[in-house]
């Protein structure tokens, strides 16, 4: 089975369970699962962690601008979702892609990146 | 079915009846629908609880807790309001037990929860088993914390709530007490007041005549200094 090595950034433990809640129980993908290969709350080396794991996805909680920008440039070919500062939305992984943040939706945006790999 | 159902029928089974099985229903308040949504199919699928509501607002809350008088309230801290929600729920839901989570487990912001009337808390580290396990234990009457918030509990017993009374008790305060208090704390004059408000110099007086008295306080420079302390403190008292 493929994994889809997955890296919280800025993510509380709390929010990580349900992540990891909507990923083992609402998922139904046959040859795909997400991994949770780390968290990270400490942004200081988050450029170079990142490069030395390769994560396929990025999942940011309440992060920075300049955070996001890092990872972007450090981890060129993961996907990135970030979660906003009031947790309304979830944006990527496309530049325009925005919706609202649900159950539903986390698990369809989650579901569509499992499939795509 | 009732708490003694339950019991008698875990005693027809021939088994024995936790305490946690005695809490058959909650409800969340949060403004986040995902936090809601997901917190409510965990902890119906992991604990004993059954979540019989969610509400994003307070009238919501309230509404749904006059209709279910729920065991246990799961408050986000980060709903507006801060701490006087607490108060606010516990008017209408004097045997729940209201638990707020996401608290940032330092002394100041624990015992301002505490004294707002909680009955247990989750800190903001806690992981979905961590909040599974304190909202158990909550219930059964029980908090796990570390030491040093249990030490700040103890002095502020021993001191007699000293603290406590030191702080504004918004609650006790009437709407225009509480509005009035907040044009004090800016420094607006009587006169200046009741311009604002529309009301007479008299009338003015007299609120803060017992605005004074409801804080404890002798002059309205007293009441400027605490609520600066206040709000120092980065404690959301009135969810301004």
């Amino acid at each position: 089975m493929r994994e889809l090595r997955t890296v919280l950034v800025m993510v509380s433990p709390l929010l990580t369970g349900l992540i990891q809640y909507v990923a083992e129980s609402r998922i139904r993908q046959p040859h795909a699962r997400l991994s949770i290969i780390a968290e990270i709350s400490d942004l200081e080396h988050l450029p170079r962690e990142l490069r030395e794991m390769k994560p396929d996805l990025v999942i940011f909680g309440p992060a920075s601008d300049a955070a996001q920008r890092a990872a972007a440039s450090a981890a060129a070919r993961a996907r990135v979702l970030t979660l906003s500062e009031n947790l309304s939305s979830v944006l990527g992984p496309g530049p325009d892609d925005v919706d609202s943040l649900t159950l539903d939706t986390l698990t369809k945006r989650l579901s569509d990146i499992l499939q795509e790999t | 079915m009732s708490a003694i159902d339950t019991i008698n029928a875990g005693l027809a089974a021939g088994c024995v009846v936790s305490d946690t099985q005695l809490f058959k229903n909650a409800l969340i308040v949060s403004e986040v629908r995902f936090l809601r949504d997901s917190l409510v199919a965990i902890l119906q699928g992991e604990t004993s609880l059954g979540v019989c509501a969610q509400a994003a607002t307070l009238e919501e809350a309230v509404v749904s807790a006059k209709a279910s008088q729920p065991a246990v309230v799961l408050l986000d801290v980060a709903f507006p309001g801060g701490t006087k929600t607490v108060a606010q729920l516990r008017c209408t839901l004097l045997q729940s037990k209201i638990i707020a989570f996401g608290i940032r487990e330092t002394e100041e912001h624990v015992l301002a929860w505490a004294e707002a009337g909680i009955a247990g808390y989750v800190p903001n580290t806690a992981s979905v088993e961590d909040l599974i396990s304190l909202v158990e234990q909550i219930s059964r009457g029980e908090q796990s914390c570390p030491s040093r918030i249990a030490g700040s509990l103890l002095r502020r017993i021993a001191s007699g709530g000293r603290r406590a009374t030191l702080q504004p008790e918004s609650t006790a305060l009437t709407r225009r007490e509480s509005e009035i208090m907040r044009l004090v704390t800016a420094g607006y004059s009587n006169k200046d007041i009741a311009r604002q408000l529309r009301i007479s110099l008299g009338t003015t007086k007299s609120h803060v005549h017992n605005l004074l008295g409801k804080l404890s306080l002798r002059r309205r420079t007293d009441v400027m200094a605490r609520m600066h302390g206040v709000r120092h403190e980065g404690i959301d008292f009135d969810g301004s």
